[in-house]
């Protein structure tokens, strides 16, 4: 059974999509810039392309989970994210869900074996 | 600064409300400067490389507005598919039937003129149609209405199920249709014995042949009577069943059969009328193909009325497990 790259992709991009705020959430809890963002997330093994990174973090900001400051000391002025209080809640939350949709879907898994 | 970069955020830019136009494209230029920087390289390959990461402009743009993406989204399509719908079958019958029954028939404008330009403004009206009630749901999605719309407003209760179509597969009109064109049999038989342009001492001359009412009409007479029954029968169900698909092809054979019997050992017309009209207009009923064509058309009618109870027959089931649930 030849599983088409196509289908696949879609699927794991569907399971994915909720986890990229968590992950945001969780590593703008120290102020960083939109690439630097990009790389700790690829390094963590969680790619995330560019054109959906940043205007999701347009969103989170206009929701008022995260606030962001143009630092323009450096020589290149980059623009900082980091979690608002609201945020911060919202990432405790979240966390929880995703433990107990994790232990949910290993005991799915689990009883599903063969 | 690179040129091809320069384009790359203008395009991006210029798709964007100006509230926020001036910080995406800062955001942007920094982020494809980082990219570059990752690549340790600024040279034109690379530059292409980081524009094709970043992918088309009208969709990275995209992202970033917040509005919906499409004209009528998935809330209120069915909604406005069912209102299409519905204005349509409303509309279109109507502005046919208002052009058909005020057409310019007293002119010269043939049947075909008439008949084309009624259907030309059904088409002209269902144009207008679709595009006002499009516009009328682009507004409701972008208004936000849509979620109303899609929910009736207050949310939607089992009480919101439409009520089950009890839709017959055998109409009213169908029946109306059936013993108009039977009742037509009797009445032209009955009309061509006391009507006729010919006449011998003051008594008319009847087309066919008078000695058939002596066993052959009244026979013709019975099968359509048997016709009759057989039609409200039909209506009686409401939709084909095995039974009245055997009973269809039953009448229809007798049909076909009694007309084949009766051409090929009758002589059906009216020797005296077939002299009289061959005396005034030279034309020859016995050499004509008048009872072959009507025969051709008898055999072709009973086929299409077989082939087409057998097909409504296999879609019966259709409505039937939905009504009961069970499939038959």
């Amino acid at each position: 059974m030849e599983l088409d790259e196509e289908l696949l992709a879609g699927h794991v991009q569907e399971l994915r999509r909720g986890t990229v705020v968590l992950a945001c959430l969780s590593v703008l809890q120290a102020p960083h810039y939109g690439y630097a963002l990009l790389s700790t997330l690829a390094e963590a093994g969680l790619s995330v392309d560019a054109n959906t990174l940043y205007p999701l973090l347009r969103r989170l900001e206009k929701q008022g989970l995260l606030h962001s400051e143009w630092n323009t000391e450096e020589p290149r002025p980059r623009k900082f994210y980091e979690v608002t209080d609201l945020g911060r809640a919202l990432l405790e939350r979240l966390a929880t869900e995703w433990a107990s949709l994790d232990t949910t879907v290993r005991t799915i898994l689990g009883r599903s074996e063969p | 600064m690179n040129e091809l970069i320069d384009r790359y955020v203008l395009a991006v830019a210029r798709r964007l409300p100006a509230s926020n136009r001036e910080d995406v494209a800062r955001e942007l230029r920094a982020t494809i400067d980082d990219m570059l920087d990752a690549r340790g390289s600024r040279d034109q390959g690379a530059v292409r490389d980081v524009l094709t990461e970043l992918g088309d402009p009208a969709v990275l743009a995209a992202g970033y507005r917040s509005g919906p993406q499409h004209l009528i989204g998935p809330e209120v399509y069915g909604p406005f598919l069912e209102t299409l719908r519905r204005i349509l079958a409303i509309a279109l019958p109507v502005v046919v039937g208002i052009q058909l029954l005020f057409g310019d028939w007293g002119s010269d404008r043939s049947v075909a003129s008439i008949v084309i330009g009624a259907i030309a403004g059904a088409l002209q009206v269902g144009v207008h149609v679709v595009v006002w009630t499009a516009l009328t749901f682009i507004v409701i999605e972008r208004s936000g209405a849509a979620r109303e719309v899609a929910d009736g407003g207050e949310g939607w209760t089992p009480d919101d199920l439409p009520a089950l179509p009890r839709q017959r597969q055998i109409t009213l009109g169908e029946l109306i249709g059936a013993v108009v064109v039977l009742a037509l049999i009797p009445a032209g038989l009955l009309w061509q014995r006391y009507r006729s342009p010919y006449e011998e001492a003051g008594d008319p001359i009847p087309l066919f042949d008078p000695d058939l009412w002596d066993l052959w009409i009244p026979v013709l007479f019975g099968i359509v009577v048997v016709n009759l029954g057989l039609e409200g029968w039909k209506y009686a169900v409401g939709h084909w069943t095995l039974p009245l698909v055997v009973a269809n092809l039953a009448v229809n054979v007798a049909f076909v059969g009694y007309f084949a019997l009766l051409f090929s050992r009758e002589d059906v017309w009216n020797p005296a009328y077939a002299a009289e009209l061959a005396e005034r207009t030279g034309f020859q009923l016995a050499d004509s193909p008048i009872l072959a064509i009507a025969m051709v058309s008898i055999v072709a009618i009973s086929a299409w009325d077989i082939v087409e109870s057998i097909i409504k027959l296999r879609q019966a089931p259709t409505e039937r497990v939905l009504l009961e649930g069970v499939p038959a």
